[in-house]
């Protein structure tokens, strides 16, 4: 009998939060394998970019924060560098270091809702709920800090709006010890597993001439052996006094393969380096004013006298993100502003990653580049007859952890 | 591998492009306690002009890295920024570069980027649609971010008639 080509659809949306568009696979399968996938955009975009360039950048911060659900400093902090880079506004030294801990105690955050997601998707789901058990103490941090659990409205253009208090000091550090003495157990939890081993190993695969011709950003790339990361290619705020160094799988494993067990331990590495970098931020913070501008009206004056086109770039936990605005003199609104959220570039590198996978392990390699997987609802079967048959969200977890049974019982 | 100072690269681009270059300028900021300070290059460079401005960047680094291209709606002409970067690996090496085309909105055409950059594909076909500029090499032509059924002939972040204005007139006005 000759091989019967199927071709379906995995619609990740209506909305997504985290790309900001949503987005719908098709894949061409041969039996269980992936022969090729196109991605589709479409359909919701918000046009936050149309709604930004009719308000001042005041306004913005708080539209840009609701960019995306779960990097909630990112977009304010991106947008915010570049309006100051335009305006060569000065950000008080002790206001950026605020921005990294709130940054950083995001990344920690993200990263271990991340290692959730992929476990529940593998069906590991003791690890998932225990994952995010322990992620809701950086959340009461960033709560105590900010004053909410996300969107935190935090930052102001030339600073932040809120500093952190001295009794605050000693909870931020009670927090990162409880990270600290977790880390251990969850390496040992998701990377010396063997099941996850078998589930992620050599699944997903993206190589370093890959994830460089496809700009690949953020985790992905770093996973692929790729030592790039904003925060040390082009260091800001405090980073350029801390210094960040870019975390490869290398450093744990001892070689790069670039598939989604290296994402894994790029992650967990992360958790480990932002712990690190908040520690030593609460060290050598300065003291000293938190904002360039206390007056909101001399600000909102300053912005509209001012004029400049700048980048502003910030390494979300998701990848590098982008803001780029031009401030025209005579008008307080912003005459551009483009955003560039971290997983616009990680669209194309799906491509070679779900080459010859298997339909079990699309919601894995899916989620391997961390997009925002609330929308992940069904997935289209259309046989070459026309008839469709769609699958839920359900149906083709259940798939997946159907795989990881079948491979733990061999 | 011998890694180019921003000044170097600023003159080599213009004595490589010649005619094409249009303007150049660096601009610096500078950011902790120590005032680490980083620089961006900007210039403006002949549309014609910008396979041959990959070119030399990939001499210079093989995998130049795409950010995204923004663009805005100038009056008579559109102008595309292409955010690139090349050098990334090690602390504060990245050199950040801007590259600016204006084309003519009578013919909105100038040539793609992504051959050199397969990364810059999305991003290329979301300056057709959103600002309707022309690739004329583009390897794939389709609506990325805008649903298939959007009308034709009307582009988002124009300010002309051919804006969106007509389509948003009945939601309350912004502000």
């Amino acid at each position: 009998m000759a091989k019967a080509s199927y071709g379906y659809n995995i619609p990740v949306g209506p909305i997504h939060p985290a790309l900001k568009e949503p987005i719908e696979f098709q894949f061409e399968i041969e039996g269980e394998k992936v022969k090729s996938v196109r991605i589709y955009a479409g359909q919701a975009h918000r046009g936050i970019e149309w709604m930004g360039m009719r308000r001042n950048p005041i306004q913005d911060l708080y539209l840009a924060e609701r960019i995306c659900g779960i990097c909630s400093v990112s977009h304010s902090l991106t947008l915010s560098l570049a309006v100051e880079r335009a305006l060569n506004i000065e950000v008080p030294p002790r206001a950026q270091y605020i921005r990294l801990i709130v940054a950083e105690l995001e990344r920690i955050h993200s990263h271990l809702l991340w290692a959730g997601v992929a476990a529940h998707e593998i069906g590991f789901d003791s690890a998932f709920m225990l994952i995010w058990k322990v992620r809701e103490n950086v959340m009461d941090i960033l709560e105590r800090i900010t004053g909410n659990r996300v969107n935190y409205a935090i930052v102001q253009i030339g600073g932040v709006r809120r500093d952190i208090k001295e009794e605050d000091y000693h909870e931020i550090r009670k927090c990162l010890d409880y990270y600290r003495t977790l880390s251990e157990r969850l390496k040992f939890l998701l990377l010396e597993d063997p099941t996850v081993a078998l589930r992620t190993r050599d699944v997903g695969i993206l190589t370093r001439e890959e994830a460089l011709s496809l700009c690949a950003v953020g985790p992905t790339l770093r996973a692929s052996g790729v030592p790039k990361d904003v925060r040390q290619d082009q260091p800001y705020i405090a980073y350029a006094d801390l210094g960040v160094r870019a975390i490869t799988p290398d450093i744990y494993a001892g070689e790069v393969r670039g598939d989604v067990y290296d994402r894994i331990v790029v992650r967990l590495l992360e958790v480990d380096q932002s712990i690190d970098l908040i520690d030593r931020a609460l060290t050598e913070m300065p003291e000293g004013e938190i904002l360039y501008e206390k007056n909101l009206v001399k600000l909102l004056a300053l912005i509209k006298k001012g004029e400049g086109e700048a980048v502003g770039r910030h390494e979300a936990p998701r990848g590098e993100d982008v803001h780029y605005v031009k401030l025209v003199p005579g008008s307080e609104n912003l005459a551009v502003w483009k955003v560039r959220a971290p997983t616009y570039n990680n669209l194309l590198p799906w491509v070679p990653m779900f080459k010859d996978a298997e339909v079990a392990d699309i919601p894995i390699i899916v989620a391997s580049t961390d997009p925002c997987l609330s929308c992940l609802n069904r997935v289209t079967f259309i046989y070459p007859s026309g008839r469709k048959e769609v699958l839920t969200h359900k149906e083709l977890h259940e798939l997946s952890v159907r795989k990881t049974r079948r491979l733990r019982k061999k | 591998m011998k890694f180019l100072e921003i000044e170097e690269l600023l003159s080599l681009l213009k004595e490589r492009l010649g005619n094409s270059f249009k303007s150049g300028e660096i601009r610096s900021w500078t950011s902790g306690v120590k005032k680490l300070e980083c620089k961006g290059l900007w210039v403006e460079i002949d549309p014609k002009a910008l396979p041959d401005f990959i070119k030399i960047l990939m001499e210079l680094d093989e995998t130049p890295h795409s950010m995204v291209a923004s663009a805005e709606d100038l009056g008579e002409e559109i102008a595309i920024i292409y955010h690139l970067a090349i050098y990334g690996g090690e602390f504060n090496r990245e050199i950040q570069i801007n590259v600016k085309v204006k084309v003519p909105k009578e013919n909105p055409k100038l040539p793609s980027i992504s051959h050199f950059i397969p990364g810059a594909l999305i991003t290329e076909q979301e300056k057709e649609e959103m600002i309707g500029v022309i690739y004329e090499d583009l390897p794939e032509r389709r609506h990325v971010f805008l649903a298939d059924d959007f009308p034709e002939g009307i582009y988002p972040w124009r300010k002309d008639e051919k804006g969106p204005d007509s389509l948003v007139r009945k939601l309350n006005e912004v502000r």
